[in-house]
């Protein structure tokens, strides 16, 4: 099966149940608004493939069940993120609250370089916004995140969130693929080139 | 060989790897070891034709030479009777290490001939040993090899050298080796004199061959346990092993017609002893089924064919002959329920019915759970009434926080108000809500200098105040949406309520109002006997500390009123809606007004809310305390407006109708103060929850009308509060949807709700079920479909199986369609009775059969199998899922029961 992609990025979206996480999923995929979403149990996800530079960069993002009751099927899932979406409602302070919370169990279960980003969803309600933007960006800025305000019914800002993040994780990625694996140069390859065989077969050897 | 020019020794690493077929020497120069620091710039390529690799198979002969003090030598010889290069050991047992290595690693399978550890190989070891105590200082003992004059004794070094030979032995054909070559045996045998003989054998090239072959199919076709794990032996790194040149063994030979023979004997051993392993391993699979899985179904099989044929299901006509409760049970696995009589079988299946109960019976118990419900309903629903004024206080506080904007358009809220009361108690509010009541216009209320006013005025601290204000509380809460501007309203009906003071313990006894009459609510009757109380009322706000243990005296006395008004039947006329002033006219007026500003939202509502309001108003006036119950009906949203006279009141009933629920208001919640703040805030926590997920539950289902949604929050939030400890979980409106829809009654609904989660309660999180589920289903997907197993295996995660995580947590509720969620559902409950009470494991299993071939054969991983479910979901033909799943349970039943 030939590969698609260049990335594959896996995201994860949590935040407080009916802040519109598959809402947002669902705009992002499907560039579709339904209202008549049932709360989400257990996982789901959702796929796409954007272009970035160039590069496809499949998305397979993770819609979790809001309830923290269920962190514990939720968690398992922390752990292959590579990037994570906090989404509050900003017309639901608790929910913003929350975000905090969220933010304390990203750090005890997924992977300390995860990307992260802040939305605060419904942004379309300003009649009933309960949480400005300006709180959101000072909590983003305290978190060293990026945010943005977005609304899964009205199309705001979804498509950039989701590029934003993915960018942020490309970056991230390659970054790492070039320390890791520095330009070939005739020179470097003469150097490492018979020290790897016997490194293999001894750590065969050290199995043992 | 590339060692024949060195003439020096070599120093390298010497090491020992086993696989599940083979067993390996290899030899690396030191040059090549990771770390070698010295002569780093050198071409080390040159070295790597110095490596050795030999697979011990091929190995024929092992010789060792001992060379005095300087430790010794071994040469492998191969089947081809080519030498390997000598591997020089240093001083110091590290050559009997290696060659006890080498035995251990040639188990099972092979062995050294003279064994080094066998009795004859203890007994020289032993010798060894002594020997290396006689000469001390000299770490490796000096072995003997004594040329004899037989074929095997070929060895051409001198006498005094201690040389030994062994011989690499298969085990499955020594027998044979040994009977063809009984000379063999013979001169293996060690000598008296305490030389060690090991004997080089004369084997022929063509045995050898054959030995290999054997020992390489052995290998490969072996049911054994498989040998993994490595075995090495590893000389210190700077120990000098050294390869020097030895000569070449001598090699007999065999008749060809002999190694045949010995081939097919040693095949149709291993072909006899694979078909034993093979019965064994089904053996214990069958133990592991029995062991692991008959806790799963039943132990006795129930035929669908007799005494008939159950797969037509409950039928009507079948329905009204049942005599005996299996049957039912029986007919309702194989074939379900006929829809038309589901309402009256369901209680049986799920146990809220017993069978062969009289109707008298049912119908006590009916009455008896109504009761009940409406006891604990009118409970949550005081309760409720804090929760939403306290939300109410918050929200007001977000706005406040947004300054800037005012989000109301009619009047905008008085929030630098509220502002500094926001974290205090529940009823501090009211003095901003109760200061908006003489004036419409709410911007007054902004005045810091009025509210110190209206608290100044809090010289009026009988219990009576404390009610008011409370009731205050609670009405100011209907209006949820409403924003604080419907507050003159409010302050009408808190001002209704004091002038009641002499009834405020009645008011707990509306609590106990059959439900039966959601739209009964008792009204503020005398509010209106004193118009002023209206404008002072209210303004006597309790000061906040005082506040508390007053409504606690109110509550304390309160409940006793409750209770007796519980016992005493309601009379069947209620007070609908009692105008402020007693006067129809007027109370007729307010509900309309509040109809009219319902608009088109709730029209019929409101208006038949007039019309009671109407009716009612003329009847005589029942003494109830200020406040309402106010259950299911949207028409309720009129209520405020029916309530009090003011022109307000639109405004009220406008902006009330947010949700229709939201007007939820108990007598009871006059003695908030009984509850304790975190009682309140878990079961706010949980009413939101719950408004969440009822609000957005199968909207698309023709059933859930706002009405209808209504009743299943009421039952949720009935369970809810029964069952604080353990809240509201995400899936529960899933469970309680499908039964409301058969039953249509709050009641009954409940009451099979709580059966059903007696089962289900255990698969949401912190009940530890789901795990047992998971842990079912592989063993099951074990013994039932290998090849799937396999699957899942090699794809690690799978094995968490959360891809059914939905599946179990709802019973399929969404994984089908309605009309298929029912009959699944009569069928796991009937087969808990009847065939397995885990009977869900078996339609997981069925849904997983169904789609195997697309699993299997695109090699699905977890994430694909999530995805695949989740688009299949309602997708699934339901009865050939449930037939399946039958069909597993009799697989697993018949394999049992069989043994």
């Amino acid at each position: 099966m030939a590969k698609t992609y260049d990335y594959l990025f896996k995201l994860l979206l949590i935040g407080d149940s009916g802040v519109g996480k598959t809402c947002v999923l669902f705009r992002f995929s499907e560039d579709a608004f339904n209202t008549s979403f049932i709360s989400t149990i257990g996982i789901d996800f959702k796929i796409r493939t954007i272009e970035l530079d160039g590069k496809k960069i499949k998305l397979q993002i993770w819609d979790t069940a809001g309830q923290e009751r269920f962190r514990t099927i939720t968690t398992a899932y922390y752990r292959g993120a590579m990037g994570i979406m906090l989404v509050y409602d900003i017309t639901n302070e608790k929910s913003f609250e929350n975000i905090k919370n969220w933010i304390r169990n990203i750090e005890e279960n997924a992977s300390a370089d995860v990307e992260k980003m802040l939305l605060g969803n419904k942004c379309e309600l300003s009649e009933k916004r309960q949480v400005t933007k300006d709180r959101g960006d000072a909590l983003a800025i305290e978190y060293g995140i990026k945010f943005m305000e977005t609304s899964a019914k009205a199309s705001i800002n979804v498509e950039e969130a989701f590029y934003t993040l993915a960018r942020d994780i490309k970056a991230k990625t390659e970054k790492k693929l070039e320390a890791s694996n520095p330009p070939k140069g005739g020179h470097q390859l003469k150097a490492t080139e018979p020290q790897r065989k016997p490194t293999n077969w001894l750590s065969r050897c050290s199995l043992l | 060989m590339p060692q024949k020019d060195v003439t020096q020794p070599m120093p390298g690493y010497l090491s020992l790897h086993q696989t599940y077929n083979s067993l390996t020497i290899k030899w690396t120069p030191n040059q090549l070891m990771n770390g070698y620091s010295e002569a780093e710039d050198k071409d080390k390529s040159i070295y790597w034709d110095y490596a050795m690799n030999v697979k011990v198979d091929e190995i024929v002969y092992v010789h060792c030479h001992q060379q005095g003090d300087n430790g010794g030598t071994v040469v492998l010889v191969g089947q081809d009777g080519v030498q390997r290069p000598p591997i020089h050991f240093p001083k110091g047992g590290h050559l009997l290490a290696f060659l006890s290595c080498l035995e251990t690693g040639l188990l099972p399978r092979g062995q050294l001939d003279p064994p080094l550890w066998s009795q004859r190989g203890k007994a020289a070891v032993t010798e060894l040993r002594e020997e290396q105590e006689e000469r001390e200082g000299k770490v490796f003992p000096r072995l003997h090899r004594r040329g004899r004059n037989q074929p095997a004794a070929r060895l051409e070094d001198s006498e005094e050298s201690s040389d030994y030979v062994f011989r690499i032995v298969s085990k499955s054909s020594h027998e044979d080796f040994c009977k063809s070559l009984p000379e063999v045996r013979r001169g293996n045998r060690p000598e008296r004199d305490g030389s060690r003989n090991a004997v080089g054998q004369a084997l022929g090239q063509g045995v050898g061959q054959a030995r290999g072959r054997v020992r390489a199919a052995l290998a490969s076709s072996s049911t054994a346990s498989s040998t993994s794990s490595s075995k090495s032996l590893s000389l210190e790194p700077g120990g000098s092993i050294s390869i020097t040149s030895h000569e070449p063994p001598h090699t007999p030979k065999l008749t060809t017609g002999d190694s045949i023979q010995m081939v097919c004997d040693t095949m149709r051993r291993q072909i006899i002893s694979r078909a034993f392993y093979g019965w064994l391993a089904y053996c214990r699979h069958l133990r592991t089924v029995r062991t692991h899985l008959s806790g799963l179904v039943s132990p006795s099989i129930v035929s669908p064919d007799e005494p008939s044929d159950a797969r037509l299901g409950v039928t009507p006509e079948r329905w009204a002959q049942l005599q005996c409760r299996e049957e039912l049970f029986r007919l309702a696995y194989f074939g379900g329920v006929c829809h038309d009589i589901r309402k009256q079988v369901w209680p049986y299946l799920l146990g809220h019915y017993v069978f062969g109960s009289t109707d008298e019976d049912r119908r006590a118990l009916d009455a008896t759970t109504r009761q009940n419900y409406e006891t604990t309903m009118s409970e949550w629903l005081a309760v409720e009434a804090i929760v939403r004024q306290r939300d109410k206080e918050t929200m007001a506080a977000n706005l406040a926080k947004l300054s800037s904007e005012s989000t109301s358009g009619e009047a905008p809220p008085p929030t630098p108000n509220l502002q500094h009361d926001l974290s205090n108690d529940v009823f501090e509010d009211n003095v901003s809500l109760s200061d908006d009541d003489n004036d419409p216009v709410v911007v007054d209320g902004e005045d810091a200098a009025g509210q110190n006013d209206s608290q100044d005025n809090s010289d009026a601290p009988d219990t009576a105040v404390a009610t008011a204000a409370a009731a205050a509380a609670t009405v100011a809460a209907a209006p949820a949406g409403a924003e604080v501007t419907s507050s003159p309203a409010v302050a009408a009906a808190a001002a209704a309520a004091s002038a009641s003071t002499s009834e405020e313990e009645v008011s707990g006894s509306v609590a106990s109002r059959p439900r039966t009459r959601p739209r009964t609510r008792p009204q503020a009757p005398e509010a209106d006997t004193q118009p002023e109380a209206a404008s002072d009322v209210p303004q006597p706000e309790v000061p906040q500390p005082a506040e508390e243990p007053r409504a606690e005296e109110v509550a304390a006395e309160v409940p006793a009123a409750a209770e007796g008004e519980a016992a005493e039947p309601q009379k069947p006329k209620p007070v609908e809606s009692a105008a402020p002033n007693g006067e129809p006219g007027e109370a007729e007026a307010g509900a309309e007004a509040g109809a009219g500003a319902e608009a088109g939202d709730d029209l019929t509502d409101a208006a038949n809310l007039a019309a009671e309001a109407e009716d009612t108003a003329e009847a005589p006036l029942k003494s109830y305390a200020a406040a309402k119950i106010v259950m299911t009906k949207p028409s309720v949203d009129a209520a405020p407006g029916a309530e009090t006279e003011k022109p307000e009141d639109n405004k009220l009933a406008g902006t009330s109708q947010q949700g229709n629920r939201s007007n939820c208001v108990s007598p009871a919640s006059s003695q908030g103060g009984v509850y304790s703040t975190e009682l309140l805030e878990t079961f706010g926590l949980n009413i939101h929850r719950i408004d969440k997920d009822v609000q957005r539950c199968d909207r698309n289902y023709w059933y859930f009308t706002t009405d209808n949604l209504e009743k299943l929050r009421n039952v949720m939030c009935t369970y809810v509060w029964e069952h604080l400890d353990i809240g509201y979980m995400q899936g529960m409106c899933d469970l309680v949807a499908p039964l409301l829809v058969i039953l249509d009654d709050e009641s009954s609904t409940y009451a099979c709700f709580c059966r059903l989660m007696d089962r289900m309660g255990a698969n949401f999180p912190n009940g530890g079920a789901m795990d047992q589920h998971f842990a079912n289903m592989r063993s099951l997907i074990q013994i039932l479909d290998s090849e799937m197993f396999e699957l899942m295996h090699q794809n690690g995660d799978y094995t968490h199986f959360y891809f059914c995580y939905r599946w179990f947590l709802l019973d399929f509720k969404r994984e089908l369609l309605y009309d298929d969620v029912f009959s699944t559902w009569e069928t796991i409950w009937a087969a808990q009775h009847l065939a397995s009470s885990h009977f869900v494991l078996f339609i997981a299993l069925a849904l997983v059969q169904t789609y195997r071939e697309i699993i299997l054969s695109n090699s699905m991983d977890f994430t694909d199998i999530i995805k695949f479910f989740n688009e299949m979901a309602e997708r699934h033909d339901a009865k050939a899922v449930l037939s399946l799943a039958r069909d597993l349970v009799l697989q697993l039943q018949t394999l049992i029961e069989n043994k």
